[in-house]
């Protein structure tokens, strides 16, 4: 049931309601406990039944993953540890492993020793696998360290693995910043609701006016690359990285638009990915859920940079080719997180080179050259991410240095979003300069109990409902 | 606590009615297409309400305004006026997607340099067949000296449809109007809406791409009722003395070597023609010269705003087709 989808639109007011309903005067009597408990159970079926929208069956593997982790953290104790850690560690992955990585491999190795095709399984690939996953592995890895207090109720960690609006797209959320949320009493409001619709407004703008309509020139492009002149292929580039930020980052904010209407925080997904300097910032501003993930459960317990020089650049080139490798089954995607393991090692040799020639300082000139470099850096990397395979996304990139000639195609969508890209970028950085802080994202949202602010907020709905693109047009992070 | 609801609530339908008001100038100049109307002449399914100014922003940019017939044409029609060439056909040949001068028709008025008349009720829609049952009526009403030109983007018809054409029994497009439906789409947001969402499956299979009947297999019974249907359709010419022309416009598809095709069957586009030759009907197939503008990087349909080669006609697709009518007509008048 994706967000932006009519079933949807049925789906979450009636869980607000239903929600809401348990402040009504039969409910306020109750203890608050089993108030707040029977508000986490409407909430887990409503993840559920969310869930199961797509394929119901899918409900058992989310439910088998809960209670591994579940159970797996109930008996993080003396001897049993290291056997919880384990089987709440490779079970999951073991799962993930089967489902999104199996035939991948299989074929792979087929492929490598040029064998026939086979051995290869015929399974359908759960929606937001990689993301309940992490989430139960974040959780299980947690209370094994003693960072977090294993969950006794059940509802708790299940509602914290299968929570609607994060379930399918993350963010990936932090046990330790989700289920304390659940240990204090959280509800619809007025407050929530009026921040929330905006959120969430704001997200599907992103979403089906943005994204979608980048999406439709972006795809043609893909399809036929030897037709385009060399400017189309480079405007593609660029679009893709705007339609994929639009898209998944739209994602994420109807993602917390929803928890903010239920009364729940998540965490901020993306900060302005495309001002980032260089390619390290890029990675605390986009997808900052799955980075601080990796760096957390993967490149910290490799090493870190505790182990020398050498060891860092591998460390860093592991924890990105797996990154690249968790989008999907897919080399594309392992050449994408590879370049970008290769180009946080560089930035990091480079950094090195000008800290010790006391090269700090940096002009506005400077600056924005860095951030132009870094997001053509980045698109040209999405360029591999979007391709079927490596080679035909090294010959786009090809075509594009080498003034291939062809079809011109100046995509309005593509130039209004980045347009409208760096406009709202620019927003952000006069905001940071008056307030004295440092560049963050926000949303521009207004007062709903005035006139005018209700008056611009449906002003804005209406827009985005009448520049929408109504084909079919799935997100694309659902696939991972 | 309930005044407070209250108030809250009146704010907030005055804030709605004030942004309905705020979204229907935006769609004034976006997306504004006039009501249609049964056409009382039979010379089409239906027209658009004469006299309107209408605009397309979805795809394509275009303003405009319907003549006093209710068709897309610079210039109003008066009954009896002298027409040299009728163009008939779907949404492509009616052109709301382009600039009113920049259309097939206009363009074909500009290359006659006013020595002959063109006059275009082309109507979205109108597939091939719509314009054959419609043909009678059509010449009856503007009576074109000398050709009427039909376009179609496509060959493939079920042979069970041609039959109802030739046997008068094809169903009418109906045209939803009267009371408070005409005034409901008359608000061009509330029409973008409901053409968006609502309508968005008819507008695939009907309105805006015409003719994508499907699977129309290639059988004995496909050559004989499309012979029958161009019978009617060189009879009916005749009979009000102007020649026909059928112009068959496919789509381009871009393939990913980079080179493009149209996707006919070139058995049934032999069969087409052949059949247009035995019958006395000009056929002009415009898949060379679309693939000829293709080479030179020019892209027939599409817009900046949709995707390449997507979707209908554009300025430069309607250029095409005009010179290669006009070219066509040059021929075959000597």
């Amino acid at each position: 049931m994706p967000f932006n989808s009519l079933s949807f639109l049925v789906f979450f007011p009636l869980v607000c309601v239903l929600a809401a309903l348990t402040n009504a005067a039969p409910f306020r009597a109750m203890e608050r406990e089993k108030r707040m408990r029977i508000r986490q159970i409407l909430l887990l079926i409503a993840s559920y039944v969310f869930y199961g929208w797509w394929n119901w069956k899918c409900c058992f593997l989310m439910l088998g993953l809960t209670l591994t982790a579940h159970f797996c953290a109930l008996h993080m104790d003396g001897r049993r540890r290291r056997l919880a850690l384990s089987v709440g560690v490779v079970l999951p992955l073991l799962i993930l492993g089967i489902f999104k990585y199996f035939n991948f491999f299989v074929d792979s190795f087929c492929a490598l020793f040029g064998i026939a095709r086979a051995g290869t399984l015929s399974i359908l690939l759960p929606v937001g696998i990689s993301f309940y996953t992490f989430q139960s592995l974040s959780y299980t890895i947690d209370v094994s360290r003693g960072k977090l207090r294993p969950e006794t109720d059940f509802v708790k960690t299940a509602l914290y693995i299968a929570f609607f609006p994060q379930l399918v797209a993350g963010p990936i959320v932090k046990a330790g910043d989700f289920i304390p949320q659940l240990h204090e009493e959280r509800t619809v409001t007025a407050e929530g609701l009026a921040l929330g619709v905006q959120y969430f407004a704001f997200g599907l703008f992103k979403k089906i006016v943005l994204a979608d309509n980048i999406g439709v020139f972006v795809d043609a492009v893909h399809a036929a690359p030897a037709a385009y002149s060399s400017p189309t292929l480079l405007l593609m580039a660029y679009a893709y990285a705007i339609q994929i930020y639009c898209d998944f980052s739209g994602y994420s904010d109807m993602a917390v638009g929803c928890a903010r209407i239920l009364g729940y925080e998540l965490p901020r997904n993306f900060n302005l990915p495309y001002l980032s300097r260089n390619v390290s910032e890029f990675w605390k501003r986009w997808h900052i859920s799955l980075g601080a993930w990796l760096q957390d459960y993967l490149y910290i317990p490799l090493g870190g940079n505790r182990k020398g020089k050498a060891r860092t650049y591998v460390n860093l080139l592991i924890t990105m080719t797996v990154g690249g490798l968790w989008h999907g089954a897919a080399w594309t995607y392992v050449a994408w997180g590879a370049l970008h393991g290769a180009a946080l090692c560089v930035h990091k040799l480079y950094a090195t080179w000008r800290k010790k020639r006391g090269l700090d300082r940096r002009g506005p000139l400077w600056t924005a050259v860095s951030v132009f470099v870094t997001f053509t850096w980045v698109s040209l990397c999405l360029v591999v991410f979007r391709a079927d395979s490596i080679g035909k996304a090294f010959s786009i990139i090809a075509a594009i240095f080498t003034l291939q000639s062809g079809l011109h195609f100046v995509s309005f969508w593509a130039v209004t979003a980045l347009i409208l890209t760096a406009l709202c970028s620019l927003a952000a950085i006069l905001r940071s300069r008056k307030n004295g802080a440092r560049l963050d994202g926000y949303y521009p949202t207004v007062d709903l109990s005035g006139f005018r602010g209700l008056t611009a907020f449906f002003t804005f709905v209406g827009l985005t409902l009448c520049l929408a693109y109504t084909g079919q047009s799935p997100f694309i992070y659902f696939q991972f | 606590m309930t005044r407070a609801v209250f108030k809250w609530i009146g704010k907030a339908v005055g804030a709605g009615l004030l942004a309905l008001a705020l979204l229907c100038l935006f769609c004034w100049f976006y997306y504004n297409v006039p009501v249609h109307y049964t056409n009382e002449t039979g010379a089409t399914e239906y027209k658009w309400e004469a006299g309107r100014f209408y605009s397309k922003g979805t795809e394509g940019f275009a303003l405009g305004r319907t003549n006093n017939d209710g068709f897309n044409n610079l210039l109003d029609y008066t009954p009896g006026e002298d027409i040299d060439i009728l163009l008939m056909g779907s949404s492509h040949m009616e052109g709301f997607n382009v600039a009113q001068d920049e259309n097939a028709a206009a363009r074909l008025n500009e290359f006659f340099g006013g020595q002959r008349y063109v006059y275009n009720i082309g109507t979205a829609g109108h597939t091939m067949l719509y314009c054959v049952k419609r043909l009678d009526s059509a010449l009856a009403l503007y009576a074109p000296k000398d050709w009427v030109l039909i376009e179609t983007m496509s060959l493939d018809f079920a042979p069970e449809d041609m039959e109802a054409v030739v046997e008068g029994t094809y169903p009418d497009i109906p045209s939803h109007t009267g009371g408070l439906l005409t005034l409901l789409q008359k608000i061009p947001v509330l029409r973008l809406f409901y053409t968006k969402y609502v309508k968005r499956s008819e507008l695939f299979s009907g309105m805006a791409d015409g003719q994508y009947e499907e699977g129309a297999a290639f059988t004995g019974s496909y050559a004989e009722s499309l012979e029958r249907l161009l019978d009617k359709l060189a009879s009916e010419s005749k009979a009000h003395g102007v020649l026909p022309m059928v112009v068959y416009s496919p789509p381009l598809l871009i393939d990913p070597d980079g080179s493009a095709h149209a996707d006919t069957d070139p058995e049934k586009l032999a069969l087409f023609a052949s059949l247009c030759r035995e019958k006395g009907i000009e056929f002009l197939d415009l898949t060379q010269p679309y693939l000829a503008a293709y080479d030179s990087c020019v892209l027939p349909f599409g817009y900046s705003n949709t995707a390449p080669s997507v979707g209908h006609l554009n300025r430069h697709g309607h250029r095409i087709f005009a010179e290669a009518a006009a070219a066509r007509i040059a021929e075959r008048e000597g």
